[in-house]
């Protein structure tokens, strides 16, 4: 009985050597802590007032992390511009609802309608979000998605932030 | 119960090439079974990579030793442990209606596996890894008792 617990600790020590080893020195190693956020228990799907199931295609935390995580979509945050500079979920764009018409030009450059867009601003008080995937489904860009619990939810999920450089 | 040795050995190799073969996936693609443990809903974030980094590696080695027979009584222990604890979180998550994509024997992405028949799938290979407990004990207690 010793020598089998002794061998079973032997095979898992030398297995977790091994692991880290390869880990280390494989292509697609991964970070020991990698980013993920805690689902251990049930994550509501945030829903806005006034939404319209017909129009607005709502992505659950589960899915707006998954899009992020896999590069799968271009994330489009509509907040103010130094809101923004102060932190936004990393890689997304600056794209302030308020000043539309300033920033399309340069919007319309990036995105093509084939893009999954998923527009998200502050959180569950701010509907910028929704606002701007409406406008966007009516421009002709059919893949814009709302992720209505925002900056809010991500930060409540630990999630990282980017901050801009051109602030301070 | 008596056992024949060779049904033994070929439970063994059926067993340790099953558990080979799903770890080399995981192995080459271990930020896609990261996923699939995060899927899982079970594990707080700081886990999830070192589980995606290290079972995988504890399923090849202990899979290759169940069938090269080197120290294959403690491989087959933990193969057996680590079938449990998968029956365990696949059960919890067919309870709680989880659709995670099983990283069983794929880690892509759009392959769903069906929870049930992966869950006596595994029930199968704990009772495969009891027979060979079973087997490898009884000689030894023969020696013992007429040495």
């Amino acid at each position: 009985m010793a020598t089998l617990l002794k061998d079973t600790i032997l095979i898992i020590a030398l297995s977790v050597i091994v692991a880290f080893l390869a880990n280390a020195l494989s292509p697609n190693g991964i970070g020991i802590k990698g980013v993920w956020y805690d689902n251990r228990h049930k994550v509501e799907l945030a829903i806005p007032p006034s939404y319209d199931p017909k129009v607005d295609s709502l992505l659950t935390m589960e899915d707006a992390f998954s899009l992020w995580e896999s590069k799968q979509a271009v994330f489009l945050d509509a907040r103010e511009p130094d809101e923004y500079a102060e932190g936004h979920i990393p890689g997304a764009i600056s794209f302030p609802f308020e000043e539309w018409e300033q920033y399309w030009d340069d919007i319309q450059k990036i995105i093509t309608p084939e893009m999954k867009l998923v527009c998200y601003c502050g959180g569950l008080d701010c509907e910028a979000s929704l606002d701007m995937a409406r406008e966007l489904k009516v421009l002709g860009y059919p893949n814009a998605y709302i992720f209505f619990g925002g900056v809010s939810k991500w930060l409540e999920l630990k999630l990282p932030l980017e901050v801009s450089r051109e602030t301070k | 119960m008596r056992l024949n040795k060779w049904v033994v050995l070929a439970i063994r190799v059926i067993i340790g090439g099953i558990f080979i073969y799903d770890s080399i996936d995981k192995i080459i693609h271990p930020e896609a079974f990261a996923r699939i443990v995060h899927n899982y809903r079970l594990f707080p974030p700081s886990l999830i990579n070192i589980i995606a980094i290290v079972v995988p590696w504890i399923e090849l080695i202990s899979g290759a030793l169940l069938i090269v027979g080197w120290r294959y009584k403690a491989a087959n222990l933990i193969i057996g442990g680590m079938l449990t604890a998968f029956i365990i979180a696949l059960s919890i998550s067919y309870i709680r209606g989880i659709n995670i994509n099983c990283g069983c024997f794929s880690t892509s992405a759009s392959s769903k596996s069906d929870l049930l028949m992966r869950i006596f799938e595994d029930i199968m290979m704990v009772t495969g890894c009891i027979i060979i407990g079973i087997a490898s004990k009884n000689p030894n207690e023969k020696k013992e008792k007429a040495p």
